[in-house]
């Protein structure tokens, strides 16, 4: 009798394996179990191909998986248990919300910004515009010092910009904006891009039809162009945001205080040491992780519109 | 009422150069041109989504060359439909008196799906319809705004034949019903001559030849009109003057024609106008030949029927005929066709 495996018995079957290993601790076990489930779950997803290129690919795919599931894994294994410590220091928990509600604020200027320009990128040819682009792209390449040191030149309080708006009483330097604008600098071009490519994909003559009915520019915009990239929107948000809140180079230079989740870890694992730091650290992953999951799932949801 | 004058405009790979013509109102006019030949950037120029470099577009003495889409009373319908995929159907069709806020949107809505016979889908999503549904939804989205002028941008490339019929239908009702102008892009001859009240014949960006179908495929002036819009004989020949006739030599077979040419010339003779019998006939035609049966194309509701009289002639003849005459490959055959009949343009 032959037994059909279908990847969710797999999966159920490996799941408990897997759980036993990890609160034993026994990490090669669990890093060869895993990558062996990724390997059959490739093969019996899809119809069954012997091709030894697809085998000798997906085995060295495998590698990778393991090499950015292994340190978090193991991170919650020592972490958790000790989690409690994290959530009962004030100024772990405090770190985190400013990180987050930082991330939060720094996405939703990216956006609010982001969109008119991705808008403008992918409907209008000009002279610059691969500059322009290059411009939005450039965050990416900058290492993060650099970026923190240029920002502080101009959002210091001798700053270009800094000077004036400190007038009016908006600090950068140590404050909560200054970690807003080096998390915006350094999401700008996942939001931009992310955005774009939606924009891209709505075809032209939609946006034609809606005004040969009567809309004007704005109004298709917000009725037809908009509406149609709402996935890209979200998932440009997320990345976005992700990028922000595991910002730490730019962050630390130009707003040590008040401290971000990264900026606290760094400074308990200097004072404290590799073990003080472990909870919070699992902690911060924990929460970016659980708003990962849940954003993703949710934008998996929305169906894309792909015309006809 | 619409009276486009001198456009021209280079877009992309595309150009107009200096297209005039003008369309009556309530009349069905089409543009008739192969890929390329900048059909649709002149009708999106018309709807107003691109500025000409030069001319003009009146509209009832008004101009409109540079006034923005959504304040033309126009509506566009693409081959490939373009529906709004976030709306269902009744969202797209309603969309446009939304945008006006229209009194009495539900009723209008509904009466026009019963109307283009979409009444059973207004709840769907665009991408659960077939081709000619999607298609109806995109006309019935047009027709509820009433427009002055209709533009139709290949609205029937994308669709099999037997909806493409019932779609020509359709839009021939409502071109009757509501009295609407209508402008028609295609690269389909068929469609255009079954379409068009009049043609506007489009090469390379410009427009090569104007009129009413009949006079198009009967009188084209020039190789290019005449093979596009499939005149059927073409022959290159050297033309002399005897008397009021022109004698067209085309590889020694003498043609004779009422049209004036000389030297250099290019006749064409609508296979249709050919008329096949078993003997000679004495008549007041002067194109009298005995030729061969070379071949027999069943080109379903007509025979394509090839006889070589020195030259190809390509005759279009019924079933019937075919039977009557007992026509097979090899026959011997006679062929006549006025002088009037053949249409002459020089090179």
């Amino acid at each position: 009798m032959k037994v059909e495996i279908t990847p969710t018995a797999l999966i159920m079957a490996i799941v408990p394996i897997l759980a036993v290993l990890y609160f034993l601790g026994l990490w090669i076990p669990l890093t060869a179990v895993t990558g062996l489930t990724v390997f059959f779950l490739i093969f019996f997803s899809e119809i069954k191909d012997e091709d030894p290129t697809f085998i000798i690919f997906s085995i060295i795919a495998i590698f990778l998986i393991v090499f950015v599931l292994l340190p978090i894994s193991q991170l919650f294994y020592s972490a958790l248990p000790e989690i409690e410590r994290a959530l009962s220091d004030p100024y772990a928990v405090n770190s985190i919300v400013t990180s987050i509600s930082a991330a939060f604020t720094a996405t939703l200027i990216g956006l609010l910004l982001g969109i008119p320009l991705a808008y403008v990128l992918s409907r209008k040819n000009f002279p610059g515009k691969s500059f322009v682009e290059g411009i939005i792209d450039l965050p990416m390449v900058v290492p993060h010092t650099v970026a923190g040191i240029a920002l502080l030149v101009v959002f210091g309080r001798h700053g270009s910009l800094g000077e004036p708006l400190g007038q009016v009483g908006l600090d950068f330097v140590d404050a909560f904006p200054g970690i807003v604008v080096a998390m915006l600098f350094v999401s700008i071009p996942f939001i931009v891009n992310q955005v774009r490519e939606g924009f891209e994909k709505v075809d032209p003559r939609l946006e034609k039809v809606a005004m040969s009915l009567g809309a004007d520019r704005k109004r298709t915009f917000f009725t037809i162009s908009l509406p149609l990239i709402k996935r890209n929107i979200i998932s440009g948000g997320v990345m976005g945001w992700a990028r922000a809140i595991s910002e730490f180079g730019a962050v630390v230079l130009i707003a040590y205080y008040p401290r971000t989740a990264p900026v606290y870890i760094y400074e308990s694992f200097l004072r404290r040491g590799l073990l003080a730091s472990q909870p919070i650290a699992a902690l911060l992953l924990l929460v970016t992780l659980t708003a990962f999951i849940i954003l993703r799932t949710f934008t998996r949801r929305l169906k894309p519109y792909d015309g006809g | 009422m619409m009276e486009v004058e001198g456009i021209s405009k280079e877009w992309d790979d595309f150009q107009l150069k200096n297209v005039s013509f003008d369309v009556e109102r309530g009349e069905y006019f089409v543009l008739l041109g192969p890929t390329g030949a900048g059909k649709t950037l002149l009708l999106e120029l018309l709807a107003g989504f691109y500025e000409p470099d030069e001319g003009r577009v009146m509209v009832d003495d008004e101009d409109y060359t540079f006034k923005e889409p959504h304040k033309r009373d126009f509506a566009f319908v693409y081959q490939d439909y373009m529906l709004f995929p976030h709306m269902d159907v009744r969202e797209n069709i309603a969309y446009g008196l939304e945008v006006r806020d229209a009194d009495g949107i539900q009723e209008k809505v509904l009466s026009i799906a019963r109307e283009i016979g979409v009444e059973d889908l207004l709840k769907r999503k665009p991408r659960t319809l077939s081709g000619g549904e999607q298609q109806r939804v995109s006309l019935a989205r047009a027709l509820i705004m009433e427009p002055e002028i209709l533009l139709l941008d290949e609205p029937f490339g994308s669709l099999d034949y037997k909806t493409t019929e019932e779609l020509r239908e359709l839009v021939k009702d409502i071109h009757k019903d509501y009295g609407c102008t209508v402008i028609h892009v295609t690269h389909d001859q068929e469609e255009a001559v079954l379409m068009g009240d009049r043609l506007g014949v489009m090469k390379d960006g410009a427009i090569v030849q104007i009129g009413e179908p009949q006079g198009i495929m009967r009188r084209p002036t020039s190789k290019f009109v005449a093979e596009f819009v499939g005149t059927g004989n073409i022959f290159h020949g050297k033309a002399g003057r005897d008397g009021d006739v022109t004698i067209i030599d085309v590889d020694g077979v003498e043609i004779y024609s009422t049209a004036k040419a000389r030297g250099d010339v290019t006749a064409t003779i609508r296979p249709e106008d050919i008329i096949v019998s078993e003997e000679g006939f004495e008549s007041s035609a002067r194109n009298n030949f005995k030729g061969v049966v070379r071949r027999i194309t069943d080109r379903g509701i007509y025979q394509e029927v090839e006889i070589d009289i020195g030259v190809p002639m390509i005759v279009f003849i019924t079933r019937q005929s075919v039977e009557g005459l007992g026509l097979e490959e090899g026959k011997d055959i006679y062929l006549l066709f006025k002088a009037s009949a053949v249409h002459l343009f020089n090179e």
